[in-house]
C-alpha cells in the first residue's frame, strides 16, 4: 500500500531534480562540438524509427477517421480530425513516448555507462568539468533532436493518415485535402511544436539526472535506464496534462 | 522467429513460472498505470471538450466517442507503452545483465536453456499482467476524463458514459491487444536482453533498444488489430 501511494506521487518525485538540473545547465555554455555529436547521435540515427512510428500512428488515425466518416457521413469534418489528432493530440503523445524511449533510455545509458566506468571523474581528476562538455550538450540536443524529430513524425503521420483515409472512406483526394486545409489551424502545429519541445526537455533533463544517478556495476547502467525510460514517460504524460491549462 | 520456435516449439511451456513475474510485471506497475492514465484522461477529454464544445456546441454528444476510443484505442495503447518503458527495459536490462556476467553460460553448460527458462515465464506473466492492467488502465481514463468534464462543464456521468454504445467487437479490439501486447513486450526485451554482448555498455544498450523496439511494436500491432476490427465491422472480412 506505502509502494502504491509513493507510485502515486511519480510525477511529483522528479520535478525538484529536474529543476535543478536545468539551472545547472543554463548556467554553462556547452560544448559546441559535442552538441552537434549529440544532435547527430540523438536526431540524425533516429530518423528511420521516427518515420515508421509516425506511419503507425497516422494510420491509426486514418482507421478511425475513416470509421466517423463512415458512421456518421461527417466528410467535411475528417480533414479537421486528422489534422487535429496527428499535429496536436495523438501525434505529439505518441511521438513523445517514442522519444523517450529512443533519446531518453539511450542517453541514461550511455551517461550511466560513463558514470560507472568512472569516465566522468577522470575528467573531473583532470581538472574539466563534465557539465559544460558532457552534461549540457546531451540536455540541449534531447531538446533540438525532440523538436526536429517531432515535426518529421508530423509529416509521415499527416500523409499516411491522408492517404489512409482517402483508400478506406472512398473520400476524393482533392476535397479532402481541401477539408484539411480548411479544418487545420496553423495552431495546431505551433502547439504541437510547443509541446513536442517541453516532452523533448523533458526527456533529455530527467534521462539525464537518471543516467548520472548511477553508482556501480552493469546491473546499475540498466536501473538506470529503467528509471529514465519510466521518469520520461510519467513526465511527458505530466506535460501533455499541463499543457490542457496552458493550449 | 527462429527464436520464437526454439522457446516455444515443444514443451514444457514453463507457465507455472510465469507466476514468479507477475508481482514484478503487474504489482509493481500499477502505480504507473493508475497515474499515466488519469493524466492522460483529463488531458483528452478537455480538449475533446473545448473542441465539442466549437464545433457541434455541446459537450454531451462526445461521451460515446471518448468511450469506445477509450476502450478500443488509448486505454490499452498507452497502458502497453507505459509497460514497454517499465518492463520491457526492465526485463532486457536483468538478462543482458545476466547475459554480459556469463550465468546464462554456465546455466547452458549445467544443462538448462536460458532462451526457454528466461523467455517463456516471462512472456506468460506479461500476458497476464497486460490483461489484468488494460482494464485497470481503461477504468483510470474513463473516469479522470468523465470526472474532468463533469468538473469543467458540469455534464454528469450519467449524461456522458453511456456503455450500450459499446458492442462486444469493441471489448473483443481491446482484449486482443492486450494479449498481443503481453506477448510482445517481454518477447522483445527478452530478444534484446539475450542478444547483449560486452560490459555495462551492453546492458544500457539493451535497454534502451527493448524500449524502442517495443515501442515501434506496440504501435504496429494496434494499428493491425484497429485494421482488422474495422474490416471486420464492416463485414469485409
Amino acid at each position: 500500500m506505502v509502494n502504491f501511494l509513493q507510485g502515486l506521487l511519480m510525477p511529483v518525485r522528479w520535478i525538484i531534480p529536474a529543476a535543478l538540473l536545468l539551472k545547472k545547465v543554463l548556467s554553462v555554455r556547452p560544448d559546441f562540438r559535442e552538441t552537434i555529436s549529440q544532435l547527430e547521435h540523438f536526431g540524425y540515427q533516429s530518423i528511420l524509427i521516427v518515420v515508421a512510428a509516425g506511419m503507425a500512428v497516422g494510420g491509426i488515425v486514418a482507421v478511425h477517421s475513416a470509421a466517423y466518416v463512415a458512421n456518421y457521413s461527417a466528410g467535411e469534418l475528417a480533414g479537421w480530425a486528422v489534422g487535429y489528432a496527428t499535429l496536436r493530440e495523438v501525434g505529439p503523445l505518441l511521438t513523445g513516448l517514442l522519444l523517450a524511449g529512443r533519446v531518453g533510455a539511450m542517453n541514461a545509458a550511455e551517461l550511466a555507462d560513463m558514470k560507472v566506468r568512472g569516465q566522468l571523474r577522470g575528467l573531473e581528476a583532470l581538472g574539466l568539468d563534465p557539465l559544460p562538455i558532457v552534461i549540457a550538450p546531451r540536455v540541449y540536443a534531447a531538446m533540438i533532436a525532440g523538436i526536429s524529430l517531432f515535426s518529421v513524425a508530423a509529416l509521415a503521420s499527416l500523409v499516411t493518415a491522408v492517404i489512409g483515409v482517402t483508400a478506406m472512406s472512398g473520400l476524393k483526394l482533392l476535397p479532402f485535402l481541401f477539408s484539411l486545409h480548411d479544418g487545420t489551424h496553423l495552431s495546431y502545429l505551433f502547439v504541437g511544436q510547443a509541446k513536442a519541445g517541453l516532452f523533448a526537455l523533458v526527456v533529455g533533463l530527467l534521462s539525464t539526472h537518471e543516467g548520472l544517478k548511477a553508482q556501480s556495476g552493469s546491473s546499475a547502467v540498466g536501473t538506470a535506464v529503467n528509471n529514465a525510460a519510466v521518469a520520461s514517460a510519467v513526465g511527458i504524460v505530466t506535460v501533455n496534462f499541463a499543457c490542457t491549462w496552458v493550449f | 522467429m527462429k527464436t520464437l520456435e526454439k522457446i516455444g516449439s515443444k514443451p514444457p511451456w514453463l507457465v507455472g513460472k510465469g507466476w514468479l513475474h507477475l508481482d514484478h510485471l503487474a504489482v509493481s506497475s500499477l502505480p504507473l498505470v493508475v497515474v499515466t492514465l488519469s493524466l492522460a484522461g483529463v488531458a483528452f477529454a478537455r480538449e475533446g471538450a473545448v473542441q465539442a464544445k466549437q464545433i457541434i456546441g455541446t459537450v454531451e454528444v462526445l461521451g460515446p466517442d471518448f468511450m469506445r476510443l477509450t476502450v478500443t484505442e488509448m486505454g490499452p495503447v498507452i497502458t502497453a507503452l507505459m509497460l514497454t518503458m517499465r518492463i520491457g527495459s526492465g526485463i532486457a536490462a536483468e538478462i543482458a545483465n545476466l547475459t554480459v556476467s556469463q550465468a546464462t553460460s554456465a546455466y547452458q553448460v549445467f544443462g538448462g536453456k536460458p532462451k526457454r527458462d528466461l523467455v517463456l515465464p516471462r512472456v506468460w506473466a506479461g500476458i497476464v499482467a497486460c490483461v489484468l492492467l488494460v482494464p485497470i488502465g481503461v477504468a483510470s481514463f474513463l473516469f479522470a476524463g468523465t470526472a474532468a468534464v463533469f468538473f469543467w462543464y458540469d455534464v454528469p456521468a450519467e449524461e456522458f458514459l453511456f456503455f450500450r454504445y459499446l458492442d462486444g467487437l469493441d471489448l473483443a479490439c481491446a482484449m486482443i491487444k492486450a494479449v498481443a501486447f503481453g506477448a510482445v513486450i517481454p518477447f522483445i526485451a527478452a530478444r534484446t536482453g539475450l542478444a547483449a554482448r560486452g560490459g555495462s555498455g551492453a546492458v544500457g544498450k539493451a535497454a534502451a533498444t527493448a524500449v524502442v523496439h517495443g515501442t515501434i511494436a506496440v504501435l504496429f500491432i494496434d494499428l493491425l488489430v484497429a485494421a482488422v476490427i474495422a474490416l471486420l465491422r464492416d463485414g469485409v472480412l
